[in-house]
């Protein structure tokens, strides 16, 4: 029974985002109530506005001020991806490979006939004692 | 020497459109394609890959509203609530 209600809902999201993308002008909400693809679904007036506040809430929908008598505002489509997917998909990161090959040093100190060994920055000494 | 003629590629409306919701309802991403199901087929492979933390995907041509596919996550297991009949399509 869930599923069904899942599908039916994204039918009827499906049938008013074809209404809007085939219309060129934004269309006011009694508009796309009288559609012949938004009838087949029995809505109620009161359940189509609550449900068309519902898409325009997930960014579905954009509404624009229009001049028509009957309506304030016109519904269209979104073209695009949304603001809020661009935010909330963030690119991954690309990480530095840090080097973990020790880094080694030889010196050879003729003048006091010592051998200074350097290992990431540890020195060791290396002589003999007169 | 002669000359190639290249053909112009006819313009092609990608009216298939695949909306990504999340856990509160709330669109994430929308993408368009051309064929509807390669468009199927990347909307399981964005959703396994969890790719835009999507709960639910929709599948459906935005020119005359057929629903091709809803995807969805529940208790951990992708499910594929509907799909669209292959016969429709011959």
């Amino acid at each position: 029974m869930k599923e069904e209600s899942v599908i039916l809902a994204a039918q009827k999201r499906a049938a008013i985002i074809s209404v809007l993308t085939n219309a060129k002008q934004p269309m006011p909400s009694y508009l796309i109530f009288k559609a012949p693809e938004i009838k087949k679904f029995d809505f109620t007036w009161a359940a189509f506005q609550t449900f068309m506040s519902a898409m325009k809430n997930s960014q579905l929908v954009y509404s624009k001020k229009i001049d028509d008598p009957k309506a304030r505002v016109g519904y269209f489509p979104f073209n695009g991806s949304t603001e809020s997917g661009e935010k909330k998909v963030a690119k991954k990161q690309k990480v530095k490979a840090v080097s973990i090959a020790p880094n080694l040093k030889i010196d050879i100190i003729k003048s006091t006939g010592r051998v200074r060994l350097e290992l990431n920055g540890l020195f060791i000494e290396i002589g003999v004692i007169e | 020497m002669t000359k190639r003629k290249i053909k112009k590629s006819k313009a092609v409306t990608r009216t298939i459109q695949t909306t990504y919701y999340d856990h509160k309802g709330n669109a994430v991403r929308i993408n368009r394609s051309v064929h509807a199901h390669l468009a199927v087929a990347k909307a399981v492979d964005y959703m396994q890959l969890d790719y835009y933390q999507a709960k639910t995907v929709e599948v459906f041509d935005a020119s005359d509203g057929t629903l091709h596919a809803v995807i969805r996550w529940r208790n951990k297991i992708l499910e594929i609530v509907f799909k669209r009949d292959p016969k429709e399509f011959q």
